[in-house]
């Protein structure tokens, strides 16, 4: 198993907002984490790569005690690709490059100018390489994201809610580098999604998040009408179009 | 900026081959900044009220220099010009750091509320702790009227301690109540007005010759300079360079936003709070051997951005060199050009800075 959590608590401020949460997740699989706005989905996120200490539980990858790990570590392990990032100044080339940082001593060596340079190239990204950041479209913004994560050479990508400011070509294209990258190099990913319809169509499981608790995980038959309706309190259709399955709110 | 914004990429390592020559062609301006920061310099030494030949620099910088012109050159000139490259790079490392650490354009030892701490210090010992009755030949008013003080080093001391009472209410609000960069800013605004109110409150009960003390104090100039002072400065911010160019992948993480920080391994708020208390000493330090020189520190790293971009592997460097040259530049105007001989320095920083500080407002970037 790649990825096993248990028992993973935590709290703000004296309020839980994670309790007990139990997940398994193989390599090569792309878990879709799906709940309301405030369910815990990015604390969720958060504590896995211990960007937030969890106080109880155990989260291991392969068998690395990732609660003992250094954040160095940790990030030479998991990249991640925030939900909210700073308006950067910095060149694509330089963007990707910090991906490299847990691998750096004192300078860039040649291995990382070099893996910088294939990831783009990867993203498509190579053309603007020496743009600053901040003059990127949208889309083009978090495909530099995804990249940087990328370049860390991770086992395990996380996303908060990738394609939550983009349209439908650049959610699509986003996901399809996701799920690309998830193949070719033989990682997994957690991602958390408010499209359900995107999840079907990218993830190979699922975890539905209620209230901080797993209300329900598992493959795609695991996300029925009841759960959606309990989870986010809205009527669903299920269908299919084309070989794609998809919800439609009935009410 | 320097470098062009597009590269046609062809075949494989040339993209890499690509960013080596665009780092080595941003690295070769730092070197033409040296030449103009020593061009400056050596006209700096040469010209004034007692004027010198250019043979007669070098031949005194060479150690073969005699008489007067030795004298001009290393007990006046030489002090001052080398303390204003010194104070400009401390000031323009303090404001760079401020700026990333806080990730706001705004972000200075001035605006923080540094300067004017160490402002208050400087009048609290003054006329509160009666610093005042051996003559100095440190302070000299602009109309050549002595000013008395017990001793000069004990202004100085009690203006780092002010500079560094700010510095600790904002390192303990940021750290206790977990305010927001943003936040931070206005603490510090909120801080300045404080030490300000107090300033004007301790000249009120002031005698004339200490209100002439410590308005000639809060100018901010660098002719007041002695070796051991610079040798100090020098220190601390070589000092505090080294430890930001150290954590120079760090501060352009943490330019990059907290969470993407936190995602490539960077310890956030370890870094935050010594890398501001690194900041404010050397701004303390600055500051209290040279009263308020405002704005510089806001202004050089903006200017070094616009030349070689955000990366602080190069914004580092060349924020100082610009921070040095800048304050050479002012005080050698004040000096020179307009004429009295004795215009402080910080007088020019602010017309400079101002301006600059609107443009920012204005242009929309301050978040």
């Amino acid at each position: 198993m790649m990825l096993s959590i248990s028992g993973v608590r935590f709290s703000y401020n004296g309020h839980p907002v994670l309790r007990d949460i139990q997940l398994e997740l193989d390599k090569g699989q792309i878990l879709a984490v799906l709940g309301v706005n405030g369910a815990g989905k990015s604390t969720f996120l958060q504590c896995l790569n211990r960007i937030l200490r969890v106080k109880k539980g155990q989260i291991r990858l392969y068998s690395d005690d990732v609660l003992r790990m250094k954040p160095e570590e940790i990030a030479a392990h998991m990249g991640y690709v925030p939900q909210r990032y700073g308006e950067e100044e910095l060149s694509v080339f330089d963007a990707v490059l910090l991906g490299r940082k847990p691998y750096m001593k004192w300078r860039a060596e040649q291995r990382d100018l070099e893996t910088v340079e294939t990831t783009l190239g990867q993203m498509g990204l190579t053309h603007m390489a020496m743009r600053p950041v901040n003059t990127l479209s949208g889309g083009e913004m978090q495909k530099v994201i995804l990249a940087r994560a990328l370049a860390q050479e991770p086992d395990l990508l996380l996303l908060d809610e990738p394609t939550s400011n983009l349209d439908l070509k650049n959610q699509l294209e986003v996901m399809d580098l996701v799920r690309k990258a998830v193949q070719d190099r033989e990682l997994s990913a957690v991602i958390c999604l408010h499209d359900i319809n995107l999840a079907f169509r990218y993830a190979d499981r699922f975890l539905m998040l209620k209230d901080g608790r797993v209300y329900t995980q598992g493959t795609r038959d695991a996300v029925t009408p009841e759960a959606i309706h309990q989870v986010y309190g809205v009527q669903v259709i299920l269908g299919e179009v084309q070989g794609y399955p998809i919800v439609v709110a009935h009410n | 900026m320097i470098a062009a914004e597009h590269t046609p990429i062809r075949s494989p390592g040339a993209l890499v081959d690509a960013y080596k020559g665009m780092l080595r062609k941003r690295a070769l301006w730092f070197f033409l900044l040296l030449v103009l920061l020593c061009v400056l310099a050596v006209y700096a030494i040469s010209a004034g009220t007692y004027d010198l030949s250019l043979g007669e620099v070098l031949r005194a910088l060479w150690g073969q220099g005699e008489g007067a012109a030795d004298i001009v050159i290393w007990n006046i000139r030489m002090p001052r010009i080398v303390a204003a490259v010194v104070a400009g790079w401390g000031l323009a490392i303090s404001g760079v750091a401020v700026q990333c650490l806080l990730r706001n354009p705004l972000g200075s030892p001035f605006t923080l509320g540094i300067s004017h701490g160490a402002a208050f210090g400087a009048a609290l010992a003054i006329v509160v702790f009666g610093a005042g009755a051996t003559q100095s030949s440190v302070l000299r008013t602009t109309a050549s009227v002595l000013v008395f003080l017990e001793n000069a080093f004990s202004v100085t001391f009690f203006a780092f301690l002010g500079a560094m009472a700010a510095t600790m209410v904002i390192l303990a609000l940021s750290k206790m109540k977990r305010l927001s960069p943003g936040s931070i800013i206005l603490a510090g605004v909120a801080l300045s007005s404080l030490f300000v109110s107090g300033t004007i409150l301790i000249q009120y009960f002031a005698t004339e010759v200490e209100i002439a003390t410590i308005v000639f104090w809060t100018f901010g100039d660098v002719s007041r300079s002695s070796w051991q002072e610079i040798g100090l400065m020098t220190a601390a911010s070589a000092a505090v360079t080294l430890y930001f160019v150290l954590n120079r992948w760090n501060l352009n993480a943490l330019s990059s936003g907290e969470d993407v920080a936190r995602g490539i391994g960077v310890e956030v708020d370890r870094i935050r709070f010594w890398g501001m208390f690194m900041a404010a000493l050397v701004a303390a330090l600055v500051t209290a051997f040279h009263g308020v020189i405002a704005f510089l520190g806001l202004l050089a790293p903006h200017i070094a951005r616009r030349m070689v971009g955000a990366d602080h592997r190069l914004l580092i460097p060349y924020s100082c060199m610009v921070g040095g040259l800048l304050l050479l530049l002012a005080d050698t105007v004040g000096r020179i050009v307009i004429g009295s001989g004795t215009l402080p320095v910080g007088v020019l920083t602010s017309f400079m800075g101002a301006p600059l500080f609107l443009y920012l407002l204005i242009r929309g970037k301050g978040r």
